[in-house]
């Protein structure tokens, strides 16, 4: 008796699970048909892709990993990567130092506070390609506001959209200027999950205010600055926009980053196999970076 | 003595903090102040001559590109998108949430899988994807012989209209609705859609207020996409027409910055009306991202 009525019961569940799976199957399917196009599907076939001769107008010839090997080889692709290792190397630290000052400052009762976090967010509000063109005439050699600037303080024009050597510095200065606001709202966040006590009875035990900061907030930000550390090497990695508007990779190809190289190979001499490949190794960088993150400092927060 | 010293110290702090904060203030709106004092002045290059201030730039601007049509692009195309990602993320989340079905664990790994792959990897496969999309813009059944979805709104909506992000984060806002609202709904005889429609939506209001705006502030923002899907002018969005706009010839720089200004100026207003939304979102979509 008991064990055809378990047995029924069994039946029972196994249809509602059928019944949900057709049910589910509603709510799922228009979502999952673009997923598995746009995204998954895209994926696999950009692998597809790299392995492959791939021109616009002709059958695709099999190549293996050669696209790979041609790219790793072929010094402009390199100097792409060293362009976008130093946009990187300037930006990021930039980024963090300004956005974690501005969260502990803004974390206080301050006076205005929320006025300034906004301030500061703003600039994401902006359109990155519009703000682009401002910031280029803002900077512009002959007639931008900043050489006016300097000219009042008495320092001499700049040239640094024009300049080989210095034309990175206004891309630093702009991924910046776009960013921290973002990462500043991500440290506040941090900062308001580390429990009052902790500083107040560090305190009332007599220690000052920097070694608070040094010994209890700093080792418990811990999670959140390595997950910013990583997420804005991600976001600089792949910057376009700013070089594509105000430098257009130039000028001797000093601003030339792996993306923007990346669009060029794809789209202006359609080669899309070579295109693939690049992106794919952008992916295998940023891949490296976010296992080594989670492996380093992948522990959950516990207080 | 020491009162009085510490007072004086504070008050010097606090001039210190203030004066770095506006300094980091000025610095910020610089593009602003640049776009405002150039596309008021009838010279296109010198903004210092203070007589000169005038508003015909943003007449102009209409006049020398098809501002209108750009501006109309960008509408159609974030409202279209926001509507997707409704239609499409919502139910999905929903799914992921709360029902139980055959090969929900590995589709949602697939799904949060796909949010380590940088948006560059996928632009040649889906410009390929969308170009040789079957039966559409001029294909055939295997996608050859048109240019698919190219040159269309289309290409602009639809693969950004599922968002994986979007998708994970109204999971875990469905996760926070008692069960037992649920259960008692279905003890009334509501089946799926219905709890799906009149409880679980309007109970995440605030949530699905943040993904309509994260959702507009991606698709005005776009750039690289477009770029690369766009080719005639008249379905060009504004980022991308202003950027022509300047690579044309002659730079007018006041014409080109009262550009800029309208293109800046929608956004700008809704997020000072909405910070707090945006806040929010931020938060959600970086930590628990």
């Amino acid at each position: 008796m008991i064990k055809v009525a378990k047995s029924g019961q069994k039946r029972h569940k196994l249809k509602k699970i059928y019944r949900d799976t057709i049910v589910a199957l509603a709510f799922i399917l228009p979502g999952m048909i673009v997923f598995f196009t746009f995204r998954l599907g895209a994926v696999i076939f950009s692998f597809y892709i790299s392995l492959h001769k791939y021109r616009l107008l002709e059958e695709p010839v099999f190549l293996g990993l050669q696209n790979f090997i041609n790219i790793t080889r072929n010094s402009i692709f390199l100097l792409t990567v060293k362009n976008t290792a130093y946009l990187v190397a300037g930006t990021v630290p930039a980024i963090i130092a300004i956005s974690l000052t501005l969260a502990i400052v803004l974390n206080t009762q301050l006076r205005g506070r929320n006025f300034f976090r906004v301030l500061f967010f703003s600039p994401l509000m902006i359109p990155l390609a519009v703000a682009a063109i401002s910031w280029a005439r803002a900077l512009d050699s002959a007639w931008g506001e900043w050489n006016w600037l300097f000219g009042l303080l008495g320092i001499p024009s700049q040239h640094w959209l024009s300049d080989p050597k210095q034309a990175m510095i206004p891309l630093i200065i702009v991924n910046t200027w776009r960013n921290i606001g973002f990462f500043m709202m991500l440290f506040l966040a941090g900062l308001q999950d580390i429990p009052r006590q902790f500083i107040e009875s560090a305190e009332i035990d007599g220690a000052s205010k920097w070694a608070c900061f040094w010994h209890i907030t700093l080792p418990l930000l811990k999670p959140v600055l390595f997950f910013i550390t990583v997420m804005s090497i991600i976001n600089i990695s792949q910057v376009f926009v700013t070089p594509q508007i105000m430098t257009e990779g130039g000028p001797a190809r000093a601003t030339l980053t792996v993306v923007l190289h990346l669009y060029r190979t794809g789209f202006r001499y359609y080669r899309m196999g070579e295109a693939a490949a690049m992106s794919w190794l952008l992916f295998g960088v940023i891949f490296t970076l976010t296992i080594l993150n989670r492996k380093l400092f992948g522990e959950e927060r516990r207080y | 003595m020491g009162s009085i010293n510490m007072r004086w110290r504070t008050v010097i702090k606090n001039s210190l903090i203030y004066f770095f904060l506006i300094g980091g203030a000025v610095v910020t709106l610089i593009p602003l102040y640049t776009v405002i004092t150039v596309s008021l002045h009838s010279d296109p290059y010198f903004f210092s001559v203070q007589e000169n201030i005038t508003l015909l730039n943003y007449l102009k601007i209409w006049q020398e590109v098809p501002l209108a049509r750009f501006y109309f692009n960008s509408v159609v195309v974030a409202a279209a998108t926001i509507f997707g990602v409704s239609i499409l993320c919502a139910p999905c989340a929903y799914a992921f949430a709360r029902i139980e079905f055959i090969g929900r664990e590995i589709l949602f790994w697939m799904v949060i899988a796909t949010l380590m792959i940088p948006p560059t990897l996928l632009v040649i496969p889906n410009f390929l994807i969308v170009k040789h999309i079957p039966l559409l813009g001029g294909n055939d059944i295997f996608g050859q012989g048109g240019v698919g979805w190219l040159n269309s709104y289309w290409a602009l909506i639809v693969p950004l209209s599922f968002n994986p992000l979007i998708v994970f984060l109204l999971r875990q806002f469905y996760f926070t609705i008692p069960r037992e609202l649920e259960d008692a709904a279905r003890m009334d005889g509501c089946n799926r859609f219905v709890i799906f429609l009149r409880i679980m939506l309007p109970l995440t209001k605030p949530a699905m207020v943040v993904v309509v705006l994260y959702t507009f502030m991606l698709s005005w923002d776009a750039y690289l996409w477009p770029l690369i899907v766009l080719i005639e002018e008249r379905m060009f969005t504004i980022p991308i027409g202003l950027a022509m706009f300047r690579d044309a010839a002659e730079v007018q720089w006041n014409v080109l910055m009262a550009g800029c200004g309208v293109a800046a100026f929608p956004l700008l207003v809704i997020f000072v009306f909405t910070q707090r939304y945006f806040v929010r979102g931020v938060t959600l979509t970086g930590l628990k991202g």
